[in-house]
């Protein structure tokens, strides 16, 4: 291969790589305004409403431990399915995503678990400001991650026909922030207004 | 990175999963409650740098989810007068 050859490859390979993962750091800076405007609305809420701390009491903090270890693992198997098509393994990476799918489907069993529980307690949306931002925010949050299983469903789809297996990266990525967005939510909704 | 390493940050991260909750769980202070946001603090810098791989990112992308994050602080920032002293003394 000439010179001029490997520039070329250079110019239009390498960057269709880096464009991929370019475009997914964008979207996620978007969705930090998002997430975070929505964290920003309810933590000046909070701060003016002492008084949540009586409803705060009732939301459920043993599946919500439960569900933050379920996505940690679950952030786990897929940084491994990442690893394992870096080391050009995908039947491994087909597995681990599996694996996180499985997961996440777990998390949102879960959720709806705790939901029904309680919505039968009498802690709707309607019941008062500080149920209306739990549920706006577990619900924004859920929404993602049904977004973020289609994806990698569709990724697992393209790699099982030895297509797109960069894709998976840039699906692990996605599926790592909704984990950090649970990180946050975690403490702000189910630990800390019970102190 | 290995994939030792990453089972260890998995451990690091389960065991400061652990660490909120029984702050939550036996501390009812103020000193408990900055102890379990720093705690969460830090199980996002993990899961950000080593899975997101941030910390090996090209410095563009820091800087513009720095930037993202800037603009969240001065909303905040920028509420705090409105809603919780203005809004505090209408009673509302």
């Amino acid at each position: 291969m000439s010179e001029a050859q490997a520039a070329t490859m250079d110019r239009y390979e390498v960057p269709s790589v880096v464009t991929g993962r370019m475009g997914m750091w964008w979207f996620l800076a978007s969705e930090i305004v998002i997430f975070g405007g929505a964290l920003v609305c309810y933590l000046l809420s909070r701060w003016h409403h002492p008084d949540w701390a009586e409803s705060a009491a009732h939301t459920n903090e043993v599946i919500g431990l439960i569900n933050t270890v379920v996505l940690l693992t679950s952030s786990l198997t897929m940084v491994l399915a990442h690893d394992a098509i870096h080391h050009a393994q995908p039947k491994r990476a087909l597995r681990l995503m599996g694996v996180t799918v499985l997961l996440g489907v777990c998390f949102l069993g879960l959720k709806a678990l705790e939901y029904t529980h309680e919505i039968q307690e009498g802690y709707t949306p309607l019941k008062n400001l500080f149920w209306s931002y739990y549920y706006f925010l577990t619900g924004l949050h859920a929404l993602h991650i049904v977004a973020g299983l289609v994806a990698i469903v569709t990724v697992m789809r393209g790699l099982a026909k030895g297509k797109n297996s960069q894709r998976v990266e840039y699906v692990g990525i996605y599926w790592h922030f909704v984990d950090v967005v649970w990180i946050f939510l975690f403490p702000l909704l189910y630990l800390a207004p019970k102190i | 990175m290995s994939r030792k390493s990453y089972i260890n940050i998995y451990v690091i991260l389960l065991v400061s999963v652990l660490v909120s909750a029984l702050l939550s769980y036996f501390g009812h202070t103020k000193l408990a409650l900055v102890g379990i946001f720093t705690v969460a603090l830090i199980k996002a810098t993990l899961v950000l740098a080593f899975y997101m791989h941030l910390k090996t990112e090209q410095r563009w992308v820091r800087w513009m989810l720095g930037s993202a994050v800037a603009c969240l602080v001065i909303l905040f920032v920028g509420l705090i007068p409105d809603i919780v002293h203005v809004y505090g003394r209408m009673g509302g």
